[in-house]
């Protein structure tokens, strides 16, 4: 059973990511509203490491990797690109008229939104390691 | 990038002589709007705001919208506004829905079930 993917910083690669995740849905039973939430905050959490993390397209590497702890499904995201330090990106906040919404931060909005739980954490050698977790009582 | 898909603009036909003169634009996106594929929809948008400021974007052909389509509709509506128009979405699928609702933009974006609706909101004003 495949349960990691190593693809390079590339926007044609969100489409094979997408499917990816979808198969490891499959195998680990999640229903396809939970499946679509999973793959859209991999989708933001790719996107940005190829957009901030490596400042662009590039032949550098993302590794994806995904399990099951009980009724959690889990899924890590590994670059070795700038290291991210979440807690300076703002939250966007979305109550307001449409004229003052901020353009930036949307994406980790968005992940925080779909997953149950999203952690970072930077190491010199393993580089940055998203954690997302998603409950899915099965 | 090998990655764009097909965003068709179309000028909505004229019901009789109550249209304003530069009419209601369709936008219809066909393919998932992600990081990938959104400068196709970008340059639609500003083809279509060339034409006019009254713009309906028919969002069913679309399966999938990431952060970078949502801001792209979003730079788009504060443009039509700002000439005095407005962008107006149908079509959504049920999936894209949810994340309208769930991450708050169904209250930046006028949102219709079909075109002929939404079509029908720009009339109403003249």
């Amino acid at each position: 059973m495949e349960r990691s993917l190593t693809v390079p910083a590339r926007f044609t690669e969100l489409a094979h990511i997408a499917e990816f995740i979808a198969q490891a849905g499959r195998e680990a039973g999640l229903d396809e509203r939970t499946l679509f939430h999973v793959q859209m905050a991999v989708d933001e959490a790719c996107s940005n490491i190829i957009e901030h993390a490596y400042g662009g397209e590039s032949d550098e590497r993302i590794r994806l990797s995904w399990h099951c702890e009980g009724e959690k499904f889990v899924v890590t995201i590994q670059d070795w690109g700038e290291p991210f330090d979440p807690s300076a990106v703002p939250v966007p906040r979305l109550d307001v008229p449409l004229e003052e919404v901020p353009v930036g931060g949307l994406g980790l909005y968005i992940m925080r939104k779909l997953m149950d739980e999203v952690t970072f954490h930077f190491d010199e050698v393993e580089g940055n390691i998203l954690r997302m977790v998603k409950r899915c009582p099965r | 990038m090998s990655s764009v898909i097909p965003v068709v603009v179309k000028r909505v036909e004229d019901r009789g002589g109550a249209e304003r003169e530069e009419g209601i634009w369709r936008v219809v996106p066909q393919g998932r709007l992600d990081a990938r594929t959104v400068s196709a929809l970008e340059s639609a948008l500003e083809s279509a705001l060339s034409q006019s400021p009254r713009l309906v974007v028919d969002m069913s052909e679309v399966p999938y919208i990431s952060s970078g389509g949502l801001r792209a509709l979003m730079a788009a509506r504060r443009r039509a506004r700002a000439q005095g128009g407005d962008l107006r979405l149908c079509g959504l699928n049920e999936r894209v829905e949810e994340i309208f609702d769930l991450i708050g933009f169904a209250a930046l974006f006028p949102i219709f079930g079909s075109l002929e609706e939404a079509v029908e909101s720009f009339r109403q004003e003249g």
